[in-house]
């Protein structure tokens, strides 16, 4: 048998056969020219080393993500259903439109909705130690100018130009408002004289309204935060001013 | 079918011309499946090989500026064949894509032919199999496919000298072996000018 170990036969090809796998060879090379596989042989060509480091990364980014978004869209759910469940009482808010982000963080979230007792604002931070999963203060029915009227209790029309809701947490102080559309910048100004320009947010088109709302998150380290058995009120607060286009002061609000 | 001719070519599959790939296919293929079925001994997995060789050749065009392709060629081939499963993997997508082939006059013939040739090439895969994996190599790519020790060097990626090596170690562990069946072996030698 071994006499043919050198006389290896030829294979055998049908006539068309090398035509057939030519054609399919140069249809697959048009394929791999398109964009999408340009990244897909760019990916490919890289050293295994690299590629492995490149998976590695990508995981990590992905998993920051979808971390983050899964934080932010449990705190809606979470805000959503706690005031859901325990939103019963004859005089509390009733939502009469969808919860909505105004803006959000990995851990912490600012979110609008309307009800029967006017515009609510919530600012909720994810908080593991508490038995709904989240923490937060709510605040509604502060009288500005395009928020829905109070129908529980019935008030004189909205006059304010800017709303203030305040609180503490997580190490994080946060003041937070809606404010009318005319008003185009917002200042914070503390005791000591400390001054704070809070960015202000447009509204999500779902939210259907010409309200605006603002933001400060300041780390409760480098502002005082009241006395310590009242850690959600920020005493340190002097007052809240809005401005109007060409720098003209609206409203100044001052608290006590 | 010189060795100019496919630097030439490969200049243009290098900045992306299929059309001088096409060339080269035309120029080679029928080598490279050869290899492929005398290594395997199965038509259909070195119909794959084939095309396996020739998609890696393309995504790599990039990478090497090959002196002769055939040789580098062979080299992908090798490296194809001892990965099977790794190499078809990579290019599975584009295997399951591979038209079905039309049977064309009288297939029986073709088909009859085909496991004839399946059937001898297993008989002598099997007769080698004693032969270290590059003695197996070099038999292939030297004495079946006719490369020089020099291309067969490129192909392996190992200095020519282990080719001539493991080449007279293959002959010899052959001709012990066919001494003991009683048969007369034939003396051929991987020659620099080997015609294929």
């Amino acid at each position: 048998m071994n006499s043919d170990v050198y006389n290896a036969p030829e294979p055998v090809l049908p006539g068309s056969y090398l035509a057939a796998r030519r054609a399919h060879l140069l249809d697959e090379i048009d394929r791999r020219s398109s964009r999408h596989w340009r990244v897909v042989k760019w990916f490919v060509d890289q050293p295994r080393r690299r590629r492995m480091m490149l998976v590695v990364a990508l995981v990590i980014v992905l998993g920051g993500v979808g971390t983050a978004l899964g934080l932010g869209l449990g705190l809606l759910g979470k805000d959503v259903a706690f005031h859901k469940r325990y939103d019963r009482g004859l005089f509390t808010a009733k939502p009469v439109s969808s919860f909505v982000y105004i803006t959000r963080g990995t851990d912490w979230a600012l979110i609008a909705w309307k009800s029967n007792r006017g515009i609510c604002l919530d600012y909720a931070y994810e908080d593991t130690s508490n038995r709904f999963g989240f923490n937060g203060w709510s605040a509604c029915g502060m009288p500005v100018v395009g928020s829905p009227p109070d129908k529980v209790f019935k008030q004189p029309p909205n006059t304010d130009l800017i709303g203030i809701s305040m609180g503490s947490g997580n190490g994080v102080v946060a003041v937070s408002g809606p404010v009318a559309a005319s008003v185009t910048k917002v200042r914070i100004l503390l005791r000591d004289g400390k001054v704070f320009d809070p960015t202000i947010y447009a509204a999500p088109a779902k939210l259907h309204t010409s309200l605006r709302f603002y933001l400060l998150r300041v780390p409760s380290n480098r502002i005082r935060v009241g006395r310590p058995t009242a850690p959600a009120f920020p005493g340190e607060i002097r007052a809240v001013l809005a401005f109007g286009p060409n720098g003209t002061l609206l409203q100044r609000k001052d608290l006590p | 079918m010189d060795a100019f001719d496919d630097k030439r070519l490969w200049s243009r599959v290098r900045e992306g011309d299929s059309d001088a790939f096409a060339a080269l296919f035309d120029r080679y293929a029928r080598s490279i499946h050869r290899y492929c079925f005398r290594r395997t001994g199965d038509h259909s997995l070195a119909d794959d090989l084939m095309s396996v060789v020739f998609l890696e050749a393309w995504r790599r065009r990039s990478e090497v500026e090959p002196v002769r392709v055939l040789p580098w060629l062979y080299a992908i081939a090798t490296n194809v064949l001892r990965n099977q499963q790794r190499a078809t993997r990579r290019h599975r997508a584009a295997l399951a894509r591979v038209p079905v082939p039309v049977p064309e006059g009288d297939f029986a013939d073709v088909v009859g032919a085909r496991l004839d040739a399946e059937r001898q090439m297993r008989s002598i895969l099997e007769a080698v199999r004693s032969l270290s994996r590059l003695e197996q190599e070099v038999l292939a790519l030297c004495i079946w496919e006719g490369l020089s020790s020099g291309e067969a060097a490129v192909a392996l990626g190992v200095p020519e000298a282990t080719v001539r090596t493991r080449l007279h170690r293959a002959r010899a562990h052959l001709a012990a072996s066919t001494f003991r069946q009683g048969t007369e072996s034939q003396l051929l030698s991987c020659d620099p000018e080997g015609g294929r």
